[in-house]
């Protein structure tokens, strides 16, 4: 009987200390910050917030200017763009990586990793003012060198988003890269020697064997990605929106917008009510997609 | 059995982790006190017990400026030892620290040192506490008429202000015999020199702080006293599309880093300014002049940039408040100012430091003077944090996509007022 | 012939990504040897007409650069420990064990993440105050376990579930309990997820700065990616190449452990383990 109610007992200890842990870090900020969406907290009521119902979400929905919409549509197609490049070219990357007998890998490996080794923060800085900067910035000085006129990376919307999007993936491609090629060390090479044998070229053995092979492997990675390119905030923030340095550009993201609203207004009754309306939102569009994906599946 | 010591050690290491290193008190607070502190704010002086000789008050202060101006407040403050000892400390990110302690005796400081700009959203929030009942009226009266205004909200005082900066006009001597004394003879300067990756003159031409000077020769400003954004109006309108014209000979991209290295790589004859760039320009060799602003032709007003007082404000949940009366009021003596300015090339707040032959004879500060009585100070009102935002951004499309002024700058009212509107 | 022509052509891609990835690299170094305080100039040069080191010996000897070094390494250390201890057992129990709440508990872990908590500090900050956390680095220990905990359960999780059940039915039959079974058996074979897993939990912990810049007061118990940033000041008092010397020094130790680890990123399944 002791036995029966340890074995019980025992998954919950193997995530309780876990789950403690995310209880107080992840789930209490959220329902901090779910508490706050019904007060008025804001300069003029820092300390003496009280509670105001419905009021911050009702003003929320009635704003719903095309701000916060575009800034959603924004988010979606940012995501989207990205993981697709990312994972093609992690693919791609990692497969080259993998070939058998290529000298130099360990340098390659190591110098890809470089992007993940700096701090994101100086990161960001140095594409800012040392890449796009319009006169002096490395990209536009070549630019010119080859006789051609320079671009203004940071300045139109199209140009500001894919300026973005590439210190994304300069940014989050290593660790992609990582992942894909940690996983493509778990397929057996008894696979490609029996397909070789039946005549399957190069692409038949990526597509009939690396990809389905991998992609439990590297689901969480993408899916981890997923997230984090929805919530990503520094970059589009230090590109294009820092005070003192607006370059014109207006791509905000829903992350951004909704830090604009918090930290310039300082109305953090109402911008938490826009991380619940967000969140509700995600939540939404995660379970339509699982939905969906279920149904491929079968 | 091996799973329960795994069991015990996961637990320890938790427990181990949560403790951790002895949180430390952050700051050593007046040891004196021992009464039930109120968390809420006090008008009053708390009250104290007889002080014994032998056991200093401690106050600390927060900042997050430069070295050479934290340097100045220790030595000055030392003055004080033993009877008030003064914690200098550096934080980082120090508006959002404020917002996070506010109200919290134990965490919060007891003065900070401050720009003006941030006094009305601290106020509104209950960080600071107006200095009216601390200060001796007649001491604060010496301060420049300037300085006094720009920590004035709600006609009561918050600051003891220290210096001010503003704004001058800044030359290359080298490559410009002297500065232009209106903006038709800038625009004049500016054709003929801007050529070949030269530059006659640079300004960071669409960031609100700068062109501010455009926009109060004309009449028009950002936000009014009464949180009434301004940004349509005709006089706006008028000031940024007359600025417009000295954009095109201007380095498109109109930011810190590009402007200062044209200059001070020679190849900006000219620039707008203020004197934390001077020590940069005499490093790199620059033989610079220094001028006040232009006049703009137009309308024969002087370009009136903004001003910013930097000096120190009193926190609400000081639990000392005695002590920090003493502090105040001695900031308000003209040493303070006087020995920030001949260490720093600041403009001293203090009238009297202007007696100072030091400072007399200091080009810089002296022009300082000259541009000041035209300076505007800073709004110091919670709304104009958001009016940054908008305004930028709509100077930014203007200025670098060539956006229409009036429908740009209308789009940025009504997003300046809706903003506004979203703080409350 | 024919492969060492394909060969060549690999070679030649990858060069060219590795440009890509370099190049900003290359301009903070660059930067970092100036001897002039600006970011810019009109005339850029890998190494700057007036190249020096002593940026890099300002960084080294003029700030706490070994004190917040050391800070540095303690606390990422810790967390890495702390949060792979936690994390193992967790991803293991959600791979094989069954128990009530399971398949609720992952959606539930998956959908946290996505909550857009832009005031997570100010609660965490309420939380800690209570509990006196503040300014200790067990405090920030449970902060960053608690970011990365999620993502580091999903990752070690994916790689679990990869390895056939019959290793463990065979070490089961032949008597092994549970905890022999997951330090003998899964633990070697899921070496390159935990390596990975570990490698992310260092790299985000030792380039942190916001949490480490506001929980912390004691500027003696500094990190490196603290002091760094208050190293850069204002836009107007920011020193670029002692700023652009500190970055590069903070990311040589992440780069010496990637290096190092590189041979373990080996898969222990292919490395003799069971074949299908």
């Amino acid at each position: 009987m002791r036995t029966k109610f340890k074995l019980i007992l025992r998954p919950y200890i193997y995530i309780g200390p876990a789950w403690l842990i995310i209880g107080l870090i992840v789930f209490f900020p959220i329902l901090y910050t779910v508490i706050i969406s019904f007060t008025n907290m804001n300069i003029w009521h820092w300390l003496d917030y009280s509670f105001v119902g419905f009021k911050n979400y009702t003003k929320a929905f009635t704003d719903l200017d095309s701000g916060f919409l575009n800034a959603l549509f924004r988010t979606v197609l940012w995501t989207v763009i990205n993981l697709v490049i990312q994972i093609i070219l992690a693919l791609i990357i990692s497969l080259l990586l993998n070939v058998k007998g290529l000298k130099g890998k360990g340098l390659y490996k190591t110098l890809m990793m470089l992007p993940w080794a700096m701090p994101s923060y100086i990161s960001a800085l140095i594409w800012k003012h040392g890449m796009f900067q319009n006169d002096f910035g490395l990209l536009n000085q070549l630019l010119r060198k080859l006789g051609l006129e320079g671009i203004g990376w940071l300045n139109g919307n199209v140009a500001a988003f894919l300026s973005c999007l590439m210190v994304n993936l300069w940014m989050a491609l290593p660790y992609m890269i990582l992942m894909f090629y940690g996983g493509l060390q778990g397929i057996d090479n008894v696979y490609y020697e029996s397909a070789e044998m039946e005549g399957a070229n190069t692409w038949n053995k990526i597509i009939s064997i690396t990809v389905p092979i991998l992609k439990p492997l590297v689901m969480p990675a993408i899916i981890m990605t997923t997230f984090i390119t929805f919530k990503q905030f520094d970059i589009i923030y230090l590109m294009t929106m820092q005070a003192g340095s607006k370059t014109g550009a207006n791509i905000h993201t829903v992350i951004t917008y909704a830090y604009e609203n918090a930290f310039i207004t300082n109305n953090y009754g109402y911008s938490s009510s826009l991380s619940v309306i967000i969140f509700a939102i995600i939540v939404i569009l995660t379970v339509i997609n699982l939905k969906s994906l279920r149904k491929g599946d079968v | 059995m091996r799973k329960f010591s795994k069991m015990i050690a996961l637990l320890l290491v938790l427990m181990m982790a949560i403790t951790g290193c002895s949180s430390e008190k952050e700051n050593v607070k007046d040891v004196n006190t021992d009464n039930t502190v109120k968390s809420e704010v006090t008008e009053e002086a708390s009250i104290e017990p007889t002080k014994e000789p032998s056991k200093p008050v401690e106050l600390t202060l927060w900042h997050e400026t430069e070295d050479s101006i934290v340097e100045v407040l220790k030595e000055q403050l030392a003055q004080l030892e033993p009877g008030i000892k003064v914690n200098i400390v550096r934080k980082e990110k120090l508006t959002d620290a404020l917002k996070l302690v506010a109200g919290d005796a134990n965490a919060a400081p007891d003065l900070v040192w401050y720009a003006n700009d941030g006094i009305g959203m601290f106020a509104e929030m209950g960080v600071f506490e107006p200095i009216d009942d601390y200060v001796d009226a007649d001491a604060y009266s010496k301060f420049l008429p300037l300085t006094q205004e720009a920590g004035t909200y709600q006609g009561k005082h918050y600051q003891i202000p220290a210096y001010y900066e503003t704004l001058m006009f800044m030359y290359n001597k080298a490559l410009l015999d002297k500065a232009p004394a209106t903006t038709d003879e800038l625009l004049a300067m500016m054709k003929e020199k801007t050529v070949d990756g030269n530059y006659g003159f640079v300004e960071q031409h669409s960031t609100a702080y700068y062109l501010s000077a455009w926009i109060h020769a004309f009449g028009a400003n950002i936000i009014n006293e009464n949180a009434e954004p301004g940004l349509d109006s005709k006089e706006m309108i008028e000031a940024i599309d007359y600025h417009k014209q000295f954009v095109q000979y201007m380095p498109a991209d109109g930011e810190w880093n590009t402007v200062t290295t044209l200059f001070l790589e020679g190849k900006a004859a000219s620039i707008v300014n203020g004197p934390w760039f001077v020590a940069s320009a005499l490093d790199a060799g620059i033989d610079l002049g220094v001028a006040p602003l232009p006049i703009v032709s137009a309308n024969n007003n002087a370009l009136k940039p903004y001003s910013g007082v930097q000096g120190v404000s009193l926190v609400s949940t000081c639990k000392n408040k005695e002590a920090a009366k003493t502090v105040l009021n001695f900031l308000c003596k003209k040493d303070f100012s006087e020995a920030l300015s001949i260490k720093n090339g600041a403009a001293p707040a203090h009238s009297e430091a202007y007696n100072n032959p030091e400072i007399q004879s200091n080009e810089i500060i002296m022009t300082l003077k000259l541009c000041a009585e035209n300076a505007v100070p800073m709004p110091n009102i919670p709304q104009m944090g958001v009016m940054w935002s908008c305004s930028e951004n709509a100077f930014a499309s203007i200025n670098k996509s060539n956006a229409d002024t009036k429908s740009t700058l209308e789009a940025a009212q009504k997003e300046a007022l809706s903003q506004i509107e979203a703080m409350q | 012939m024919k492969k060492k022509l394909k060969h060549i052509l690999i070679h030649i891609i990858l060069i060219t990504i590795c440009i890509f990835f370099l190049v900003p690299i290359i301009y903070t170094i660059s930067v970092s040897l100036k001897s002039s305080n600006t970011l810019l100039s009109s005339d850029f040069k890998i190494i700057p007409d007036d190249a020096t080191l002593d940026n890099y010996r300002i960084m080294l000897f003029e700030k706490p650069f070994f004190t917040w070094f050391k800070n540095s390494l303690l606390l990422t250390l810790s967390t890495v420990m702390f949060a792979m201890t936690i994390a193992l057992p967790t991803a293991y129990a959600y791979t094989r064990m069954k128990f009530k709440g399971k398949s609720l508990s992952l959606f539930a872990l998956l959908l946290l993440n996505a909550f857009p908590s832009i005031l997570a500090m100010v609660a965490i900050y309420r939380l800690f105050k209570t509990f006196s956390m503040m300014n200790s680095y067990g405090g920030l220990i449970v902060v960053y376990t608690g970011g990365m905990i999620i993502f580091s359960i999903w990752n070690l999780k994916g790689y679990f579930e990869s390895i056939p059940v019959d290793v463990e039915q065979a070490a089961m039959i032949d008597g092994a309990n549970n905890f022999t079974i997951i330090i003998k058996i899964i633990l070697p074979l899921a070496r390159p997820a935990i390596i990975v897993t570990g490698m992310m939990i260092f790299i985000t912990t030792w380039n942190e700065y916001i949490y480490a810049v506001n929980f912390l007061t004691d500027i003696n118990k500094y990190t490196l990616a603290a002091g760094l940033y208050s190293l850069q000041g204002t836009d107007y008092t920011r020193n670029w190449p002692v700023f652009a010397a500190g970055s590069i020094l903070t990311s040589i130790p992440t780069l010496i452990i990637f290096f190092g680890i590189q041979r373990y990123l080996v898969s222990g399944l292919t490395a003799g383990g069971v074949k299908y």
